[in-house]
């Protein structure tokens, strides 16, 4: 074994504090990671979706898929979630997102990070999935709202 | 050719048979070829008509040279030849040459007869024994935690790259493939296999006693091979069976490292362990091959036989006592008294009588050389007389077992002036006769040792138990015979030594050694240290003084008596035990309050100036021994004279310990238990070992599986290499894991010590880090250039200078190849501790579903040994562990509204099963 994950990093504005940070997401995506920072336009080497650290949301068809990874705003602090969006296994695009339902129902792969997330806490696999379907906010309305918008379901 | 035409041939009509140029030709012919022996022998059965038969055999018999003889009597026609030209010179008219030819004929048909016999018994117990099942560990679990399961593998290495360089045929071909096992040990010791911890606490004593096997039946083999060797004949029978013994161990080294490895090694014990009895069987068959020369002897040579085979059929009783014996130390009982006392008794008397029958067979051989050389002075006779009476006088005190009667005439023939230059005035050959049995006296102890040995499954350590013993004590006994001491003592010459024998064995004298010179030092170490190696019981095939000699030298050397082994000690046992405990320095310097161990502080208390005053005069017996030795092996008459003081001694103690048990002051089970717990404090058995290896007690050695490796702390090779240099050793250090290294030990004629550094225990400066890091540092220890990541990272480690000492466990360094310190644990992979915290970080999904190797790294470190009571830190960048481990101490992470490693900067603590460790989340980026 080697190294344990990777970042992707990409400059995003945080939906908390509106600043725009360059961003460290944390993954072991890749099967043989390297401490290396993925961008935008960087091959991910992967033949099989994510190699670790992802649930499954839906079945990939074609070459595109994206994934939901969490980052921490280097101003504010607060927990954020990214859309990582890949084509023919290079980055297409890294951006900010609201953990909602709409963003679950357009993403393939999700952060096992997002056990933290759900009510219990620590579900893991389709019952987290479903029980995020069920507990987060349906979509763009859950941008603006102060403690959802960092994918907490907290108050 | 035909006899008659090559008689023809010698024949003339004038002057009729040439007899001398017929002898002599008849040699050459058989001297040609062994095919040619039953034409020699049918030639000279054909001139018995003629009564010429005696000269042509006479002339053949004096043409041939005694190894010539022996040569011709190796096959069975070659012992008819030897036979019929011996008949033909006994008959008719007969001159004192021709009689003493036959004579000489008869001797080396009967010697020749006697080893293909005896060989043939002797290789076919050796397959006996090869061919009988022999146990295997089953059942046996090794609770050797994973950093010495690496310390061990590190002594593993050492004694790999001796025995590449060893050039003893067979065993550098076998280091490929164990040291392949050995690399396949290290990377599965991260697995958590308990078989793994087995293979390799077996291993290292496994591949050390096989290593000292060879090297034991090498020496053997060289003094067979050498031409100038006593053993004459008999040194191919010897050297064959010995050959067949060697073959077992070398079948059993690429085992070492393997499961089921101790099967082999067991079988090849078994086998050596009946080397003693197969040789005896070869000498007595010898013996017992003793045809009839002059009638005025038949009554004596009768009692010879008997004799000899009375011995043969007592050394199979011995055998049946020493297995008896034996088997109640397998079921963990003391076997009885009586019992041992009769096995002792026994195998005395047996020594004595072998000794006896050595002096029979001067006397018959000296007999028939003065008979035929025509000798008229009646003295000489009369010696010869006076040797078989005094031959037949002991062998029937031993028959009635009366040891101190037979001893005494044994000393007086000994030491009887005229006996000494009556034996010097006879040629070589008759000498030689004397060397015949000068092996087999020590052999007896031998075959005693092997007896009482047989397979033990007992506390040699609970990793190794199993393990047979009763071979390497055979292999052990026959070296100091063979190669140190039989074959250059001969009958009568150097009674001596075999006081002095007597003396160490019986009285335990093994602490003697270390004031004698290297010589003494060399040979007795190694049957004192496998006296040591023996489970207590089994090493007390000798009497209570022996007992107190043998664990008194094994506590000195840092071996304290096992739980076990004190669970099955008798009473007398565990009060000399407890004596050793209040009367020892370092024993009392090492004890804590006196307090606290009630029984043993009365024992102190009440009878601790006995045991003071017994002690004192045991170490100054001990003190004249030793100068004895220095004075050249000692005196015989002073040895005995320091026997019987041993003897009171012994009374003494035994009177003492019988006052102890009967006044019934002290509680014996409650002694029992207050020595298991003194004993079993590492700090007392660290300091007595550091005492006896002459190393500053910084070192704190510690046994390290078999009784010439050890483990140090780190950072103390140096000191160690220096000690031993000083010493005049011959020492090597080298590298082993990380910065941990390994001292390897040379020390003229002695078996070669090896230390390896332990990892010192985690203070309050180090910091457990985990793959990443490990990897990234020794990147950048590596000169190669750091991706930016890699540099964040240990941007992040630096800023935590308050950690001077990083460390990692051998999980993760193995991943890093890294040279950074590892860590010990307390505990194995197989603990139920251990598995019941790594169940629970795999529940956790602690380094997700991919990071097998985070939960072994974290599961050791909750079972790191540390100097205080501070938990274990480790550092940690990922959040596939932090995050988890953050839920495992009561949070979660998604409730801090803000990342784990800015929530809690400090880092947090988890315990699990009562156990804690730090984690401090390295900051993410």
């Amino acid at each position: 074994m080697g190294y344990r994950f990777d970042w992707f990093v990409a400059d995003l504005k945080c939906l908390a504090c509106g600043e725009l940070t360059e961003a460290f997401l944390q993954t072991s995506v890749r099967p043989d990671p390297q401490l290396a920072e993925l961008r935008v336009g960087a091959h991910l080497g992967l033949s099989d979706g994510p190699s670790d650290g992802y649930y499954a949301i839906r079945p990939v068809e074609g070459d595109a898929w994206q994934l939901l990874e969490t980052w921490d705003c280097r101003s504010c602090g607060k927990r954020q979630w990214a859309a990582v969006h890949v084509r023919a296994d290079r980055i297409e695009s890294i951006e900010c997102v609201a953990l909602t339902r709409e963003a679950l129902d357009h993403a393939h792969y999700l952060s096992i990070e997002a056990q933290y997330h759900a009510e219990p806490p620590f579900l893991a696999g389709d019952e987290l999935i479903q029980a995020l379907r069920v507990q987060l906010p349906a979509g763009e309305a859950a941008e603006h709202q102060d403690g959802v918008n960092d994918g907490s379901l907290e108050p | 050719m035909t006899p008659a035409r090559i008689i023809a041939n010698y024949t003339s009509f004038w002057s009729g048979l040439d007899t001398r140029a017929l002898g002599q030709r008849l040699f050459e012919i058989a001297w040609m070829s062994e095919r040619h022996y039953d034409f020699v022998r049918r030639t000279i059965l054909a001139l018995a008509d003629s009564d010429l038969d005696d000269d042509v055999a006479s002339i053949f018999a004096l043409c041939a040279r005694d190894e010539q003889l022996q040569s011709f009597a190796r096959t069975s026609e070659g012992r008819g030849m030897l036979r019929q030209a011996a008949r033909s010179m006994a008959g008719g008219w007969v001159v004192g040459t021709e009689r003493r030819q036959a004579v000489r004929l008869t001797r080396a048909a009967d010697l020749g007869e006697g080893l293909e016999t005896g060989l043939s018994t002797a290789t076919a117990l050796l397959q006996d024994a090869a061919a009988s099942p022999v146990p295997n560990l089953s059942g046996s679990t090794a609770s050797l935690t994973v950093a010495e399961q690496r310390t061990r593998l590190d002594l593993i290495q050492a004694t790999l790259r001796r025995l590449l360089a060893n050039d003893a045929p067979g065993v550098a071909e076998a280091v490929p493939g164990l040291r392949s096992d050995a690399a396949s040990l290290r990377a599965s010791v991260n697995a958590s296999e308990t078989d793994v911890s087995l293979v390799i606490s077996v291993g290292l004593p496994l591949l050390r006693r096989i290593e000292d096997a060879i090297v034991r039946l090498d020496q053997q083999l060289a003094v067979y091979a050498d031409p100038t060797g006593a053993l004459g004949p008999k040194a191919g029978a010897y050297e064959s069976l010995t050959r067949l013994v060697r073959q077992q161990y070398l079948e059993a080294l690429p085992q070492a490292l393997r499961p089921g490895g101790a099967v082999a090694f067991n079988r090849a014990e078994a086998v050596a362990q009946r080397l003693p009895r197969a040789l005896m069987e070869v000498d007595l068959a010898v013996l017992g091959a003793r045809s009839p020369t002059y009638d005025i002897l038949s009554t004596r040579r009768g009692e010879f036989l008997d004799g000899v085979q009375w011995t043969q059929g007592q050394l199979s009783a011995l055998d049946t006592l020493g297995s008896e014996i034996a088997s109640y130390r397998e079921r963990g009982e003391a076997p009885p008294t009586e019992l041992v006392e009769r096995f002792q008794t026994r195998h005395q008397v047996l020594s004595l009588t072998v000794q006896a029958l050595g002096y029979m067979e001067v006397g018959l051989a000296a007999y028939e050389y003065l008979a035929g050389g025509g000798n008229v002075v009646l003295a000489g006779y009369k010696d010869c007389s006076s040797i078989l009476k005094h031959g037949r006088d002991m062998l029937a005190q031993a028959r009635a077992w009366e040891l101190d009667s037979l001893r005494a005439k044994l000393h007086s023939h000994q030491t009887d002036p005229g006996l000494a230059s009556f034996q010097r005035a006879l040629p070589a050959y008759v000498q030689y006769s004397s060397l015949v049995l000068s092996l087999s006296i020590t052999l007896v102890a031998a075959v005693a040792t092997a007896g009482v040995g047989s397979l033990v499954s007992g506390s040699l350590g609970a990793a190794t138990g199993g393990l047979a013993l009763a071979g390497t004590a055979a292999l052990e006994a026959l070296t100091f015979t063979v190669v140190h001491r039989g074959l250059s003592t001969q009958v009568g010459q150097d009674p001596s030594s075999s006081f002095l024998t007597d003396l160490i064995w019986n009285f335990g004298l093994f602490a003697v050694m270390r004031g004698a010179g290297g010589a003494i030092h060399g040979r007795l170490q190694g049957s004192a240290l496998q006296a040591l190696e023996a489970p207590i019981q089994m090493g007390a095939n000798i009497g209570l003084l022996g007992s107190y000699g043998v664990i008194r030298f094994r506590v000195e050397q840092g071996r304290l008596p096992s739980s076990d082994e004190l669970s099955q000690m008798t009473a007398e046992t565990l009060v000399m035990v407890a004596a050793i405990a209040v009367t020892t320095r370092g024993f009392s310097r090492a004890g804590q309050a006196w307090a606290r161990y009630r029984q043993l502080g009365i024992l102190r208390g009440q009878y601790g100036a006995q045991f003071y005053g017994l002690e004192s005069t045991r170490v100054s017996l001990e003190t004249e021994v030793r100068s004895a030795i220095a004075r050249g092996e000692g005196d015989a008459a002073v040895l005995s004279q320091l026997r019987a003081r041993f003897l009171e001694l012994e009374s003494g103690y035994r009177t003492l310990t019988e006052q102890v048990q009967a006044e019934g002051r002290i509680n014996l089970p409650a002694l029992r238990a207050e020595l298991e717990s003194y004993l079993g404090q590492s700090e007392t058995s660290t300091r007595l070992l550091a005492e006896s290896l002459g190393l500053p007690n910084e070192v704190q050695p510690q046994a390290g599986g078999t009784t010439t490796d050890f483990t140090i702390s780190a950072g103390h090779a140096e000191i160690v290499a220096s000690s031993y240099r000083l010493q005049g050793a011959e020492v090597t250090v080298a590298q082993s894991r990380g910065p941990l290294r390994t001292v390897e030990v040379v020390r003229d004629g002695q078996s070669t010590l090896v230390f390896a550094e332990r990892a010192p225990d985690l203070n309050p400066n180090s910091l457990v880090i985990d793959a990443n890091v490990a990897i990234a540092l020794q990147k950048q220890a590596n000169g190669q250039p750091l991706q930016s990541g890699e540099a964040a990272l240990l941007a992040r480690l630096s800023a935590l200078p308050q950690y001077s000492d990083l460390r990692v466990t051998d999980t993760a360094a193995s991943e890093a190849n890294t040279m950074l310190q590892r860590i010990e644990t307390t505990v194995s992979r197989s603990d139920p501790a251990w598995i019941a915290v790594h169940a629970q970080l795999e529940a956790a999904t602690v380094g997700r579903s991919k990071g097998a190797n985070d939960r072994l790294i974290i599961a050791d470190l909750f079972f790191a040994r540390t100097t205080g009571t501070e938990p274990p830190t480790f550092a940690t960048m990922d959040v596939g562990i932090i995050n988890p481990l953050f839920v495992l101490s009561g949070g979660n992470p998604a409730k801090l509204g803000s990342r784990v490693s800015q929530a809690r900067p400090d880092g947090f603590n988890v315990t699990l099963h009562g156990r804690t460790i730090r984690v401090l989340p390295l900051p993410s980026r």
